[in-house]
């Protein structure tokens, strides 16, 4: 194998170990009866990290999705802008010092559309590319 | 160290961690069961060395040390659902002290609003910026965090805190007041072991924190009232209270019973970009008879993030204003290496020296008091520092 041939076969082994993320996108979402039409970022941030229990003065329960999900990856880096060791450092420092429990979770996307559908309390986050009429988007992150 | 009363046997503490880390190995379902109640815990494993052959900072010596740093926590908290109270036991048990099992934290708190929180209960103190997780090791980098600053032997208190919390944008902020007490404690500082009837302390902590940085500033007024020596401990072989109460004649004391402390920190760390800043500030002053001096404590760290890896740099002091039975004073470098294994493991390397002031009968955090008293050989001035730990959280 000459010197070439390695680089195209290094450049090929490294492509193939990057993981490919399929979302088109996160969709934060609520009942479609909740008085919530648009949220902003920050809002969504600040109840996801356990600070408020509130968006737009309207009280919510954030769900989460299970560890290792690559769309909780996702929203937490684009929305909350932490990476999943940060997340855990930061919970672990709230738990134990009793300023907050992180948000329950659920194993998937269906899983959090067919809670979010059932209760006008609740808001989650989804694929976007899964958004149907159950539901409605009050954010959308890219 | 303090050694708190334990309200559980060596079995029992076995019996009640094993099983409840058994039960949430068993029970996975658990963390997206009802939310009402929830078991979390924490593990750390920590090997310590330094190359001294005298006792260092309550125990460590040139032999590999497991117990010191290691430590099993386990925390219980029950909300009925949409209630604003919680209830919190936090069981933790110390390599150092056994593994006898204490409430770290057990407490009620009642939260009206997200603004105000009420807590009554047994609660950690919170004097410095990771008091009230030191013993959660994967939220902050090192092994050990700076021994000059958090070498404090009183760790929790039963009493009550208030606090008021906020947010202008992206800034949020909290004042946080808090009283409580604890009697019949032990404790032991240069090679001695004092008994304290009474402990009490009393403080406000102010906080400002974007999403880069943390500012926080606190003040605390604390008493001990009924201290007595209690023991000389096994570094002072040669030492009898005679000779003690001669040294501290010498030096222009005369230690009473009674200990008045007012304490204030200030620390600040701040992330950019990949880097980390961390610095702390704490200054005690003393009631005159008092046997520890005025003194003042600070550290600074500067940290790296390279994805999962994270070196740092940590440079911290403890000096003392004036003369006391025991000069502590005593300066260090570490360098350190966090490794993040998974969000819920990481792992950390660091090595250090620490270096004695000049002053004559300095003994830095030596085990013991002067050798100028208690006759035994002459302390190293430098002692080298190896700190490896695993730490986990579930």
């Amino acid at each position: 194998m000459n010197l070439r041939s390695l680089l195209l076969f290094m450049v090929y082994v490294f492509c193939a170990s990057v993981p490919v993320i399929a979302t088109a996108g996160v969709a934060v979402i609520v009942h479609p009866d909740t008085n919530i039409q648009e949220a902003d970022a920050d809002s969504i941030k600040r109840l996801y990290l356990g600070k408020t229990s509130k968006v737009l003065g309207i009280k919510l329960n954030p769900v989460d999705q299970a560890e290792g999900n690559a769309i909780r990856d996702e929203f937490y880096e684009k929305v909350v802008e932490k990476d999943a060791s940060q997340l855990k450092a930061y919970w672990a420092q709230l738990i134990f010092t009793g300023g907050g429990s992180p948000p329950s979770s659920v194993n998937n996307d269906n899983a959090v559309k067919q809670l979010v559908s059932s209760k006008t309390n609740a808001i989650g986050y989804i694929d976007s590319s899964l958004v149907d009429s159950s539901i409605k988007v009050v954010f959308i992150a890219n | 160290m303090m050694k708190q009363s334990a309200f559980l046997s060596k079995p029992d503490t076995i019996t009640a961690l094993l099983g409840g880390i058994l039960f949430l190995i068993l029970s996975p379902q658990l963390a997206q069961a009802e939310r009402a109640l929830r078991t979390n815990g924490f593990i750390t494993a920590t090997f310590s060395q330094v190359d001294s052959e005298v006792p260092f900072m309550g125990g460590l010596n040139d032999e590999i040390n497991f117990s010191q740093g290691s430590l099993i926590g386990l925390q219980t908290t029950f909300q009925p659902s949409e209630d604003p109270i919680e209830f919190v036991v936090q069981l933790l048990a110390l390599g150092k002290e056994q593994w006898e099992v204490d409430a770290e934290w057990a407490y009620v708190a009642y939260r009206p609003t997200d603004a105000w929180e009420l807590k009554l209960g047994r609660y950690r103190i919170p004097f410095f910026h990771v008091s009230e997780f030191l013993h959660v090791g994967i939220a902050y980098p090192w092994v050990r965090p700076p021994e000059e600053i958090h070498f404090v032997p009183f760790t929790a208190l039963n009493g009550a805190s208030v606090k008021r919390s906020g947010h202008f944008g992206d800034l949020e902020m909290a004042v946080q007041m808090y009283s409580g007490e604890l009697k019949d404690l032990n404790t032991q500082i240069a090679g001695l072991t004092l008994t304290t009837d009474r402990f009490e302390s009393h403080g406000i902590v102010l906080s400002a924190e974007t999403d880069s940085t943390n500012v926080r500033a606190s003040f605390h007024k604390i008493q001990k009232i009924g201290i007595t020596i209690n023991s000389l401990a096994a570094a002072n072989p040669n030492l009898d209270f005679a000779s003690l109460l001669a040294f501290a004649g010498s030096q222009g004391l005369n230690p009473g019973d009674f200990e008045d402390v007012d304490a204030i920190t200030f620390s600040v760390l701040h992330r950019r970009d990949n880097f980390e800043f961390r610095g702390e500030w704490a200054e005690e002053d003393f009631n005159e008879n008092a046997p520890l001096p005025d003194a003042y404590a600070y550290y600074v760290m500067l940290g790296y993030y390279m994805g999962n890896f994270m070196p740092h740099l940590t440079y911290s002091a403890y000096d003392t204003k004036e003369k006391g039975l025991a000069n502590l004073g005593q300066e260090s470098i570490i360098a350190g290496l966090r490794v993040n294994v998974n969000p819920a493991v990481a792992v950390k390397v660091e090595v250090g020296q620490m270096r004695l002031d000049d002053a004559v009968g300095t003994v830095g955090f030596y085990d013991t008091l002067p050798s100028s008293i208690t006759g035994t050989a002459i302390l190293d001035e430098e002692v080298n520092i190896f700190n490896a730990s695993i730490n986990m959280v579930f």
